[in-house]
């Protein structure tokens, strides 16, 4: 089985390889910019892995319009749930790499290689850009004895197993998150999977577990509350809504994990396409009315082009495969 | 925020006009439902929750809550004319109301059945008013082991409240829970029962599954069925109840508020239970029990008031908790997180404007219905008129767009349609879906509550014990069940006895 894959991968990172340099000739032959304005000449259908109503469908709806504007043409959302996202990344590996379809992915599609039974491989979609992230926030209740990060993780290093954490579900970001930490730190924590960011947040305020580490966006109206007290953020730097709290670089621990959406397309996607959606993508998220909502709904604003975001996505994998076998996940 | 003050901002929401206009539709199609035997409330709600994805949250809860409500208005109109429940709520109102219509008190009955509604309605909104805050503070208290308690509570009751057969109900409820076992394991995360498919990943979807057992299925049923279709041929007159009728509904309908509210708190009741045990209660509390069933005022007013006073009830911990009470209550559940909200303890001070503009919807919604079903009565009875040729295949067409709608997957189509006829076949032998369809919704949360109990405690049994709150529920549900048990093995015993002999 695992030989299969192997050479399954390698075989498809041959064609991919033949077939770049194909695409790269043909595109030389047309010449890039010919094509590159033909572009669009027809309606753009995104695809949504979730139901709609929900977080990613809210940002993916709103980027369609602004992406719409520039772009001329319409861009439909359709929602594609279930799996876990996986119907939906399916989807968009599977359309006609015209840059008619296009779609969105989130850290999760990388989680499934280790969770299920089944999942898409993230080497199937080229990446146009990353459009949000959300770094892992680590939080306590507002009565707890520690006030520091230094003081929680000295308990937790003293106690193993009884620092309890919630997350928002098994092998999901902030279950992985709380682990990684645990791994960077030397510390033993006990996971306990919630149902969502949400339920994991009110569990801490609920004094049923001592922290958290799901994102600001989700701990932000029981931080705002006086309900939850942030220690620490693993971002790259402060988060601006809460420029107090200092990220575990500057407590000397090289600890960033956060959960990150991008927009897709299906493999071998036109390279002037890609780069065109991509110019389109980061003028969207300068504007306004972009970023309105992100505030609104404390969603993290980032932009990442679509070659830092297949580092990010390899570099993710490369952490995730070191700590996910750890976690006592049980795959069929 | 203090109640009045939480109450006048959901005013202030609730009177916006789209919100009206939401509220109206929701009321209108309530009604509607009610009146036509066959969809109910939570058929009814899953058909229309892909409509609410493009609007605003509030909007679509007070659509939804409407669809709920307006049905228990709308079902006794049918009950008291044809002797059909036209929703499974008023199958009590039948027992009086249609005895009354046949001593040509029709116009008394639907119109004291209006008023017990609207006085349930209006007053047990109060109870939500002031109770939910509370419970939300309450609710915060609430871990893993007191939802297992609560859960099994709720559980005992579905398989021994039912109306039917309890050995029926008691199956119908471990299918439920088996059903629910599909999908990701919620602790593990293992793939359980999907047998490959990845549309069963995240488990049967529940719209798909509640539109065939009370959707689909009611349409197979009853075209195996002739339907009677003796509407009373008499216009309806004297709508406004005499004095006499107001003397002696005034008791009956404030019992069935209390008890029809209090009944809607409890997981695992549903509407039907709250009105059955009203006319229970009034029939036992009457000066002349013997009159119950030939056409007495009493026995209309009372159930009326009851199930017009569950939703009202149900609303505290689905808002405080996120525990959905019946089937129609885990649809508004869903669409809630379809949404993007979670309901539990900090719904009330994290999304005010959900909470507050849906009580005050309420009360808008309840004059709307009185409005509708008192002066407008004989249209709905010409909507009775209509065939069901007609009816039933666009409701089918609904049922199929609505499936499809929320998943767009021909997947869930099939599930629909495996459901309904699954549900058709249980409604021939008489196996109630209820006790089926709680045990699909309540069983996950059970079996992820009793799990998360366990890493919490890490490992200790104690916890479900030593925690007073869950103590008090395990308690509770261990009375429950041997109170329905005994009867059981009481009966059964003379009768082995005579066997053998």
């Amino acid at each position: 089985m695992s030989k299969d894959r192997k050479t399954d991968s390698v075989a498809r990172r041959l064609r991919f390889l033949a077939f770049s340099i194909l695409a790269i000739g043909s595109l030389q032959l047309v010449g890039a910019p010919a094509a590159a304005a033909a572009y669009p000449e027809k309606e753009i259908t995104l695809i949504v892995p979730w139901a709609a109503g929900g977080g990613t469908d809210l940002v993916a709806r709103i980027l369609a319009n602004l992406l719409e504007k520039d772009l001329g043409k319409p861009v439909v959302v359709v929602n594609k749930p279930g799996g876990g996202g996986l119907v939906g990344f399916n989807q968009i590996a599977a359309a006609k790499p015209d840059g008619y379809t296009i779609g969105v992915n989130s850290t999760s599609q990388i989680l499934q290689k280790y969770s299920a039974s089944s999942y898409a491989d993230w080497r199937n979609l080229s990446p146009i850009a990353l459009i949000n992230l959300d770094p892992a926030a680590f939080a306590v209740k507002s009565d707890s004895p520690w006030k520091t990060l230094e003081e929680a993780l000295a308990f937790a290093k003293a106690n193993p197993m009884k620092v309890r954490i919630s997350n928002s579900g098994p092998g999901a970001i902030w279950h992985v998150s709380a682990a990684l930490l645990g791994s960077k730190t030397g510390v033993q924590f006990t996971h306990v999977p919630y149902g969502g960011g949400n339920p994991a947040a009110v569990a801490v305020a609920g004094g049923h577990v001592e922290a958290t580490t799901v994102s600001p966006a989700e701990v932000g109206p029981l931080v705002k509350g006086g309900k939850l007290r942030i220690l620490a953020i693993a971002s790259a730097k402060r988060d601006p809504l809460f420029p107090d709290v200092p990220t575990f670089k500057e407590k000397g621990i090289d600890f960033t994990m956060g959960v990150w959406r991008c927009l897709v397309a299906p493999k071998d996607t036109p390279k002037a396409i890609v780069a065109q959606l991509e110019k389109s993508v980061e003028k969207a998220l300068r504007e306004p009315a972009f970023k309105e909502f992100m505030e609104k709904n404390g969603l993290g604003q980032a932009f990442m082009n679509s070659a830092d975001t297949a580092a990010l996505w390899a570099q993710d994998e490369k952490d995730m495969e070191k700590i996910i076998p750890g976690l006592g996940l049980k795959k069929n | 925020m203090h109640a009045i003050d939480g109450l006048m901002y959901g005013f202030g929401i609730a009177f916006l006009p789209h919100n009206l206009l939401f509220c109206f539709i929701g009321v209108l199609v309530g009604t509607l439902i009610g009146v036509l035997p066959g969809l109910g409330p939570a058929g009814a709600l899953a058909l229309l929750l892909p409509v609410t994805f493009g609007i605003a949250p509030s909007t679509a809860i007070i659509m939804l809550a409407g669809i709920y409500y307006g049905a228990m208005y709308g079902g006794s109109t049918t009950s008291i004319l044809i002797n059909i429940p036209g929703e499974a709520a008023s199958v009590i109102t039948c027992l009086d109301g249609y005895q009354m219509a046949r001593k040509g008190r029709a116009g008394s009955a639907l119109g004291m059945a209006a008023i017990a509604s609207f006085i349930a309605g209006t007053v047990s909104l109060f109870g939500l008013l002031f109770l939910a805050p509370t419970f939300a503070n309450f609710a915060l208290e609430f871990s893993a082991p007191e939802f297992v308690s609560l859960i099994l509570c709720g559980l005992v009751l579905v398989s021994f409240l039912g109306s039917g057969s309890r050995l029926k109900a008691f199956m119908m409820a471990c299918m439920g829970l088996l059903l629910g076992t599909i999908g990701t394991d919620p602790i593990e995360g293992m793939d359980r029962f999907n047998f490959g498919i990845t549309y069963l990943m995240d488990g049967a979807g529940l719209i798909p599954v509640i539109m065939g057992l009370f959707g689909v299925s009611e349409i197979f049923a009853n075209l195996e069925e002739q339907q009677f279709r003796g509407i009373l041929k008499e216009k309806i007159k004297n709508l406004w109840p005499t004095l006499q009728d107001w003397q002696d509904s005034t008791w009956p309908i404030i019992r069935g508020t209390v008890l029809g509210f209090f009944v809607g708190v409890i997981p695992g009741t549903n509407t039907v239970i709250a009105s059955m045990m009203s006319y229970a209660v009034e029939k036992k509390v009457s000066k002349h029990p013997e009159k119950f069933g030939t056409g007495i005022i009493e026995g209309v007013a009372g159930p009326e008031a009851a199930n017009n006073a569950g939703p009202s009830g149900a609303f505290i911990p689905l808002l405080s908790l996120g525990i959905p009470t019946n089937a129609t209550m885990a649809l508004l559940l869903a669409s809630l997180m379809i949404h993007g909200i979670t309901p539990g303890p900090f719904l009330i001070t994290q999304s005010p404007d959900i909470f507050w503009s849906v009580i005050a919807s309420m009360y808008i919604g309840n004059l709307m219905l009185l409005a509708l079903n008192l002066p407008l009565v004989g249209l709905w009875v010409q909507v009775l008129k209509i065939p069901y040729t007609f009816f039933y295949p666009v409701i089918l067409l609904f049922c199929l767009l609505g499936s499809y709608c929320v998943g767009t997957a021909i997947f869930d189509i099939a599930v629909m349609i495996f459901f309904g006829i699954v549900g058709f076949l249980m409604k021939k032998f008489a196996y109630e879906s209820t006790p089926l369809i709680l045990a699909f919704i309540l069983g996950p949360m059970f079996e992820e509550n009793f799990r998360r109990s366990l890493v919490l405690s890490f490992g200790s049994f104690r916890i479900f014990i030593e925690r007073p709150i869950s103590a008090v529920f395990l308690a509770l549900a261990t009375i429950l069940l041997i109170v329905s048990v005994l009867p059981m093995f009481k009966k059964r015993r003379p009768a082995a006895r005579s066997k053998w002999n």
